[in-house]
């Protein structure tokens, strides 16, 4: 079997000589050299061979009667298909002419007779050998160019992505939006957002896209314009049914995991369809949770959604997360591990930087024990802050 | 490993039983799975997916679970065997717990 399939990859060569001696000659020094070889002794014979097989290389003899090795050449090379394929003109010594003719109409080598097999076996080695590494760095050369335009536009796609999350820690009203997005690749499905809505209200987005890479960052980028339009005019129940049945309609194996967060005030009020609990901390202990209110948009047409509503006091700080951060500490329901080690049961130390150390803490949590990073990771943080610690009630953006 | 000659397929009292028999059931496994097993419970009343060799489920792999709810028929259910704890929690943050009910052996989840 094996020695059947090596001869099915070997090189194939056409041999044309009208002397049968000859050709027998030719033939058995290429197939002790691990060759295939097909054979004909006469140029409308070879040129029907060539109809039904197109070999690696082809020895071709000069003088023959009726059709001849020149008009044998010229019409392989006028044909498209055998024109690449290498030539080697057998010539009688002393022609030169002949040489010089069968070079004009292309041929690739010449070997002049009588012929020593050794050097006839390494002359078609070195041609086809040539032949083939020429194609091979042809392909490779096409492949790493191939390679560099799509590493090129991945890197534009996560720039896109980059542009498209907010500045953060930003403040309006008495609320501090705190956000980090690690992605596991260079573009992933995982973004947050935080919308300006209509009366001075703000929500906070956070979305997850299933999957992976630049389909799931394409849905992602959709979804986030769908959803600020949507919050203009809908409460966050019929937003999220409304992003389901759009997901739906498409139905490309797509969904999203979203939490909406809406601040109005001291009112906030928080629909959850797939995240992790959406956790409520107050002075460094966790009082409250919203857990899944619905099946994620994009999965089940026809989904309702719930909505919970609470009153935040100064000092409340909402934590939304993707599932990035709870997957590697067992469950994904597990918030305990990342608030701890992200430091968000504690205020900010320092709030011009916090969006910056949090961003370093995810870094740190796979480079400490919690595995490599398979997945997005994403937190957003929302602190009400004290009316003497608020200050202006004008957005400001930290630079 | 090759996904489609992964899993098993049994009709039982009417249902398909099917029973992976690999553990990641992710984005790497998705095709495969997808391709295997849409065609073998489609007009299905009944489908019975035994996870026990499962210990990992990622977004895609959620997504092909729906993907074999939505192949059988309207009012026809996907009934889960041996899921792990892991997979049982993120059917709850999902809320999928409710379509996908959950049971100890294969026998259960076909009397129910």
């Amino acid at each position: 079997m094996q020695r059947a399939q090596l001869a099915l990859e070997a090189p194939l060569v056409l041999v044309v000589d009208d002397t049968p001696v000859m050709l027998a000659l030719y033939g058995h020094s290429l197939t002790s050299a691990g060759y295939r070889v097909s054979t004909a002794d006469n140029g409308p014979a070879a040129l029907q061979l060539l109809e039904a097989q197109t070999p690696d290389l082809i020895v071709l003899d000069f003088m023959m009667p009726g059709m001849d090795g020149i008009e044998v050449l010229r019409r392989i090379r006028t044909d498209p298909r055998l024109a690449p394929i290498p030539v080697v003109m057998l010539t009688a010594s002393g022609c030169d002419e002949n040489i010089a003719q069968a070079f004009d109409l292309g041929v690739t080598d010449y070997l002049t007779k009588p012929i020593d097999r050794r050097i006839f076996t390494a002359r078609v080695r070195g041609l086809i050998d040539g032949r083939r590494d020429r194609d091979v760095a042809v392909r490779s050369a096409t492949m790493e160019r191939e390679h560099g335009r799509l590493l090129e536009e991945v890197k534009q796609a996560q720039s896109v992505q980059r542009a498209q999350l907010p500045t953060t820690p930003s403040r309006a009203g008495r609320w501090l939006a705190v956000g980090s997005l690690v992605p596991s690749d260079e573009v992933g499905g995982d973004l947050f957002d935080v919308v300006e809505g209509p009366n001075g209200t703000r929500t906070a987005v956070l979305i997850d896209v299933s999957g992976h890479g630049l389909a799931a960052a394409m849905v992602a980028s959709g979804l986030r314009g769908t959803v600020r339009l949507l919050l203009r005019s809908m409460p966050l129940d019929r937003v999220l049914e409304e992003l389901n049945r759009q997901l739906c309609e498409v139905d490309d194996g797509h969904y999203a995991c979203v939490a909406l967060v809406q601040l109005d005030g001291s009112v906030v009020t928080v629909a959850n369809a797939g995240l992790p609990p959406v956790v409520l901390i107050e002075r460094g202990r966790e009082f409250g949770r919203v857990e899944g209110g619905g099946v994620p948009p994009g999965m089940l047409p026809g989904s309702t959604y719930t909505m919970e509503t609470f009153q935040a006091r100064p000092g409340t700080r909402i934590v939304l997360a993707s599932d990035g951060l709870t997957e590697p500490f067992g469950h994904a329901d597990a918030t305990d591990e990342y608030l701890l080690r992200l430091g968000l049961m504690q205020p900010w130390r320092e709030e011009s930087t916090a969006a910056d150390t949090l961003r370093a803490s995810i870094r740190a949590l796979f480079s400490a024990g919690a595995g490599a990073q398979t997945d997005d990771c994403t937190v957003l943080a929302l602190d009400f802050l004290d009316p003497i610690r608020s200050g202006s009630s004008a957005v400001e953006a930290s630079q | 490993m090759n996904v489609r000659s992964s899993i098993d397929f049994e009709e039982k009292q009417g249902a398909m039983v099917v029973r992976p028999r690999f553990a990641r059931l992710d984005a790497v496994a998705a095709t495969g799975f997808r391709g295997a097993v849409l065609g073998r419970v489609a007009g299905k009343a009944l489908v019975v997916m035994v996870m026990d060799e499962i210990t990992f489920v990622d977004s895609t792999g959620i997504g092909c679970l729906v993907a074999v709810l939505k192949a059988i028929p309207a009012g026809a259910h996907v009934r889960l065997v041996g899921i792990s704890e892991a997979v049982r929690t993120v059917l709850k943050l999902t809320r999928l717990d409710r379509v996908f009910r959950a049971f100890d052996n294969v026998d259960a989840a076909l009397e129910a």
